[in-house]
């Protein structure tokens, strides 16, 4: 990887929120036009190391460079017009259209005060169209399918005109098609436009599929890197989601399909849970 | 697809959405003007609109009448609009910065501690003079200082909202009382401390206009100039921050601001509450959560709103049984205010858009 294909680096980057240590001496790069998941069990610290990588936290130690400059030298809205953001649930669903919310986009290039001009305009209608949300532009955004406010909400991310999209659980709270539909236009963004794309994702199928690279973590550390085949294996299955599974490959399409059929209990240890005896 | 909704936006173009909302203005207007024509109508002394018309512009008017509308009503009138629409605009800015529908610079206790600070410096202090047209930021002081005070009771990492209405409540009861204590103690008697404390556009003349527009004119419109920020803040905090806002500072300006606004008003008319409650929650119902178009609507519902109350006030007239400045005065405009405003909070409530 040279030095200008790598777009958002991380460089030993430790991160803590109140006492506890939540991400530990992290190095990622991640180069310019790919798409990278983050995977690892809950409280590994994907959600950190996302919001680190976009400036919404301040490492402890260790600094994230963004085309080779340091994030933490840049203001918030330098580096809102170069990376989009969106968390995992976003909570609040005001009262607003789908084409309010999404000109909210344009905020990191107007300003508190400028009004929106024309530019702003074309790439609020350009965010509608790419998420096909333009037909319910006018919709209140509480009368929305989860499926299609997810996809509103990518809308508001591209308004912002990003080189680089970070997504927290993209997929998590919608059912299966509109899962498969926010994942398919995640990647059509970055085939045909170019967008670099950071994700966390739960589900490991997922992550293999539609990433070409996976990071693992694991307790705040990175354990596993590296393109699907590498990462998918039953060690790292074993010793960082604690469960037994079965890797094999689509048929589909040659993704590795992997099928977990046990939960065990240690540090891969191979115990297997549900098969414990009577509390002593 | 659910049923099409008919509010704000759910019409088919950009035009019709921006031309309803100019509707809505121009709707808005007329109202105000004609609750101002019938508040100059309205007094101890009845008059027609006609005469009324002909005392404004000077035309075959008795002088008593000419000295009635311009003396007293005028100002009385502008007043009236000006503080509600200053008022309505808080209570929308605070709701949104407090992320709680049923914030309100009554509620909230920034009125009571800009009330506190006005008396202490107006009986306390012997010796200084009256600030004059300086008194709202005299009072801006006490709303900064109670809000801050509510603020961190009620924050437990991150704005819980009923915590915050109750701690609200409460400071707001405290600082009431010391404001009466005060009063009571510099021997102003009730019919002194009864203004403030409810809200009254009784006696309000030109002086007290002219310590009100100046701010007005400074506030107001930052007030909708503040709308971006605002709407952006409204989609939650991760959700503003990924935007490239500061959230905290812009947070803690956009609260500055609504208590300006606020210390404004209650500079010259008291602590009218409610207001700040139920004006932005109609226009929230005309025109929905776009602060662009939320804020001036609400400007305009708290300025009709409080020029009908006073309207209604001045219908029920009151002999105290003590010593007033006034001949039977009218009921204070804030008495009525509560008795719209606490039942509209009730309905909020049990509503569950305490959010």
């Amino acid at each position: 990887m040279t030095r200008d294909t790598v777009v958002l680096d991380a460089q030993a980057v430790s991160v803590r929120l109140g006492k506890s240590p939540v991400l530990n001496d992290v190095t990622l790069s991640i180069p310019r036009g790919t798409v990278t998941a983050i995977i690892g069990p809950n409280g590994s610290g994907k959600s950190t190391l996302l919001r680190t990588l976009a400036r919404l936290l301040r490492p402890e130690t260790g600094s994230v460079l963004l085309d080779g400059a340091a994030i933490a030298s840049m203001s918030p809205g330098q580096v809102a017009r170069q990376i989009a953001t969106l968390p995992q649930s976003p909570g609040a669903v005001p009262g607003m259209t789908v084409q309010e919310l999404v000109e909210q986009g344009r905020y990191p290039h107007t300003g508190p005060l400028r009004m929106l001009a024309d530019r702003d305009h074309a790439a609020v209608e350009r965010a509608l169209e790419l998420t096909s949300s333009g037909r319910f532009r006018h919709r209140l955004l509480d009368s929305l399918s989860g499926g299609e406010r997810q996809r509103v909400w990518i809308a508001l991310a591209l308004a912002q005109e990003p080189r680089i999209l970070l997504l927290d659980e993209p997929t998590t709270f919608l059912d299966v098609n509109h899962q498969i539909q926010a994942l398919t236009l995640i990647q059509t963004l970055n085939r045909e436009h170019g967008l670099t794309v950071v994700m966390a994702l739960h589900d490991l199928n997922q992550a293999s599929r539609y990433a070409g690279r996976l990071v693992v973590l694991n307790g705040g550390r990175i354990v596993e890197e590296g393109p699907p085949a590498a990462v998918i294996r039953e060690d790292v299955l074993a010793s960082v989601f604690n469960v037994q599974a079965h890797i094999s490959v689509s048929p589909i399409d040659g993704a590795l399909l992997c099928y977990p059929y046990a939960a065990l209990t240690g540090e891969g240890d191979g115990a297997v849970a549900g098969i414990k005896g009577p509390a002593s | 697809m659910s049923a099409p909704d008919w509010r704000a936006g759910a019409a088919d173009g950009r035009a019709w959405g921006a031309r309803r909302f100019f509707v809505l203005l121009a709707v808005g207007l007329a109202l105000i003007g004609a609750l101002f024509i019938v508040h100059l109508c309205t007094g101890t002394v009845r008059l027609g609109p006609d005469e009324v018309l002909a005392s404004l512009l000077g035309r075959h008017a008795e002088e008593l009448h000419r000295t009635v509308v311009w003396e007293l009503r005028l100002p009385r009138s502008l007043i009236a609009i000006v503080a509600g629409a200053l008022l309505g605009t808080a209570g929308a800015v605070l709701q949104i910065v407090m992320r709680n529908n049923l914030a309100e610079p009554g509620i909230t206790g920034v009125t009571a501690g800009g009330i506190l600070v006005a008396v202490l410096w107006t009986v306390g202090f012997a010796g200084l003079p009256h600030p004059g047209r300086f008194m709202p930021l005299i009072v801006l002081i006490g709303c900064l200082g109670a809000g801050a005070v509510v603020f961190t009771l009620s924050w437990r990492g991150g704005l819980h909202p009923l915590r915050m209405v109750l701690s609200g409540v409460l400071v707001s009861a405290i600082l009431t009382s010391v404001t009466s204590f005060i009063m009571l103690r510099a021997q102003s008697g009730v019919g002194g401390v009864l203004p403030w404390i409810i809200g009254t556009l009784n006696g309000r003349v030109w002086v007290h206009w002219e310590q009100l527009w100046p701010w007005t004119l400074a506030a107001l419109p930052l007030a909708l100039l503040a709308a971006r920020p605002l709407n952006v803040l409204q989609l939650g905090d991760s959700v503003a921050a990924a935007r490239g806002m500061r959230v905290n500072v812009t947070r803690a300006a956009l609260f500055c601001l609504a208590a300006l606004l606020t210390a404004a008003a209650v500079s010259v008319v008291g602590a009218v509450g409610f207001l700040g409650l139920v004006a932005p929650h109609i226009a929230r119902w005309l025109t929905g959560e776009d602060a662009r178009r939320l804020l001036p609507v609400a400007a305009l519902a708290g300025a009709a709103l409080l020029v009908g109350a006073d309207i209604v006030s001045q219908g029920i007239t009151i002999r105290p049984p003590f010593p007033a400045p006034q001949h039977r005065p009218g009921l204070p405009v804030g008495a009525v205010m509560a008795f719209i405003g606490a039942p509209f909070f009730l309905y909020i409530l049990s509503r569950g858009a305490a959010r």
